[in-house]
């Protein structure tokens, strides 16, 4: 930059002042810039002795004695205490040496728990260890403002919900969600790091797949029945979250509650669309409902759903004609309908997706944005290759469907670009 | 500067709290050990491992069932298991209990089911099954299929027993060792 500066100079098109005020500008803008290569190799670098120090711990050294054993247990704790002790003290501006020291202790603390489990023959199950484990460390997102621990405790938390939501015996793990709530501080600070954009998106993902994974360990045995639609409140909230994130984020990938949202809902209603959908559905029907915990995450997902889609639209975010916002809301409308007539629910459902493709793909092309238009048609092949393969309908009825389909999807091109034309006329 | 001191209290607090767990879980079980009572348990063993904490050999108890009359439980529960020493100085089941209300030190606390299938699922006697909290051996990786072969062995010989010490102290209980005879298989695996 400042060759070309000198050149520029030289050839009088700048004048030794504004020079002066560019070069200060980029200075001035990557002065608190880190260096990032530098950072990854550090996190790497303590990443590869963690898990070295786990493995040779994991040798397990019976020819010493226990109280050596014992003290060996201590070590890599002190010493990387020691080590964010010194960060603190001499190099708290410095990022790499917090996020280098954070990942150590991460590291020593899973270690000296497993080495005393080790020595003692503690059985102590996993979910328990990793719940301890994750307990002593998330602390350290916070005091040393650590992205990579907040990140190796999405995974941690991630494995210890898993362990304690899906495998038997099942329970409810109460302490994932309580520990997924403490990190969302954590997220929004990183959110507002302009800097960090890339291990931000790395990080929402991780976590918005977390929580939608183990949002289905609230459906128990003794749940309510249908209590797992409240997946679609869910989605829905997501997609509408989504819709106020892309103000800022324009990239799909970049966007993971719009991508998550909206493939949750499509996926759920092109299920639906199934009549054997509705009637296991139909098999347990609503006649004793008690207050488990899936039917009141149900109930406090569809008051915020709710109350995301009144925040959303007072903020202007929703087209008017967005289908797909509202989607949820219909949905709920055809399972009260199913209890009279599952028919109407599974034609609805593929109304609902049948619509929701033909507004994305007129958004697709009144914005001329062709990912918008290729999600509607890959939509619409969804909903098409789901009735081809759909065995409880007639071949006659389903040939009826395709050419009605066939015929909309005609006649919604020709107003496209009918009304396209006028607009240009 | 004050917010940077405050951090550096915070995290000495939980350096603090840091160091504290798993030297409590030591001070835990030196109690066990120290305070409880040693039980001798004839085992049959096999091998898993765990990525976070090494090698161990899965053990199995023979005194890993109780008869009872009737089953009042269904599933995986908690239970207490009274432990007693028969005549020949082996580890004996004297009560399943699933109250809180205990008496002495020498029980454990152990995930049990009731069962009262047999094979193909014929009616038999109900019994309690027990998962004793001590059915993990950790070693060293490199001495594991010594050891193996070694219990393997000794398992088939009828003339020796092989039995686990383990101690037991107001619902825990650690392993210590792994003998036949009152020797350790460890230094029998070093001759």
């Amino acid at each position: 930059m400042r060759v070309n500066l000198d050149e520029l100079i030289d050839q009088q098109i700048l004048d030794e002042g504004t020079a002066a005020s560019i070069k200060e500008y980029y200075e001035q803008k990557y002065k608190g810039k880190p260096n990032t290569l530098l950072l990854i190799f550090a996190v790497v670098g303590a990443l590869l002795i963690g898990f070295g120090t786990l493995l040779i711990i994991a040798h397990n050294w019976d020819q010493l004695p226990k109280a050596v054993k014992t003290s060996l247990a201590f070590l890599p704790l002190l010493i990387s205490q020691g080590l964010v002790f010194f960060t603190l003290f001499k190099k708290s501006d410095n990022h790499i040496w917090r996020e280098a020291s954070a990942t150590a202790l991460f590291f020593a603390v899973g270690a000296s728990i497993a080495l005393v489990s080790q020595i003692y023959h503690i059985i102590g199950d996993i979910e328990s260890y990793l719940l301890t484990w994750m307990w002593l460390t998330i602390p350290l997102i916070y005091l040393l403002n650590s992205r990579a621990v907040l990140l190796f405790c999405v995974i941690g938390l991630f494995s210890y919900g898993r362990q304690v939501g899906f495998e038997y015996p099942r329970e409810i793990p109460i302490y994932y969600w309580f520990l997924m709530a403490t990190l969302i501080p954590a997220l929004w600070q990183l959110h507002k790091d302009k800097k960090s954009k890339n291990i931000f998106t790395i990080i929402l993902w991780g976590f918005l797949l977390s929580i939608t994974i183990l949002m289905a360990g609230f459906v128990r045995a003794d749940s309510t029945p249908d209590v797992f639609l409240y997946y679609v409140a869910y989605f829905g909230i997501l997609y509408l979250l989504g819709l106020l994130y892309r103000q800022q984020e324009n990239s799909l990938v970049g966007n993971p509650f719009i991508c998550i949202g909206f493939i949750g809902l499509i996926g759920f209603y092109t299920l639906a669309s199934f009549k054997p959908f509705w009637n296991e559905v139909m098999n347990e029907s609503f006649t004793n409902p008690e207050l488990t915990a899936g039917l009141m995450v149900w109930i406090i997902l569809g008051i915020l759903f709710l109350v995301t889609l009144v925040y959303t639209w007072s903020k202007g975010v929703i087209y008017f004609r967005n289908i797909i916002a509202v989607s949820p809301l219909l949905f709920y409308a055809l399972y009260v309908i199913h209890y009279y007539s599952p028919e109407i629910s599974i034609i609805g459902t593929n109304v609902l997706v049948f619509l929701i493709a033909l507004y994305l793909l007129t958004q697709g092309v009144s914005k001329q944005d062709l990912r918008v238009l290729n999600i509607g048609m890959l939509v619409l092949s969804v909903l098409i290759i789901a009735r081809f393969f759909d065995e409880s309908i007639l071949f006659i009825i389903r040939g009826l469907i395709f050419i009605a389909l066939g015929i909309a999807f005609f006649f919604a091109n020709y107003f496209i670009i009918k009304q396209r034309n006028n607009e240009v006329g | 500067m004050k917010s940077a001191k405050w951090i550096i209290i915070l995290f000495g607090l939980l350096a603090i709290i840091q160091l504290a767990i798993p030297a409590k879980m030591i001070m835990n079980s030196n109690n066990v050990i120290t305070q409880g009572s040693t039980f001798l348990f004839k085992l049959k063993p096999i091998d898993p491992n765990d990525p976070f904490r090494g090698k161990y050999m899965t053990l199995s108890f023979e005194e890993d069932t109780f008869p009872i009359d009737t089953c009042t439980t269904i599933g995986l529960t908690s239970a207490y298991v009274y432990i007693k020493n028969d005549s020949e100085g082996f580890a004996d089941i004297q009560s399943v209990e699933y109250n809180t209300n205990l008496k002495g030190s020498d029980y454990i606390k152990a995930d049990v089911y009731c069962d009262y299938y047999g094979p193909v699922n014929k009616l038999k006697e109900p019994k309690i099954h027990i998962n004793y909290p001590f059915n993990r051996f950790y070693m060293n990786e490199l001495d594991i299929s010594t050891v193996e072969n070694k219990i393997r062995e000794l398992l088939r010989d009828t003339t020796a027993t092989l039995y686990g010490e383990v101690s037991v102290y107001e619902g825990q209980a650690r392993i210590l060792s792994i003998k036949t005879s009152g020797k350790d298989i460890l230094d029998i695996i070093q001759e």
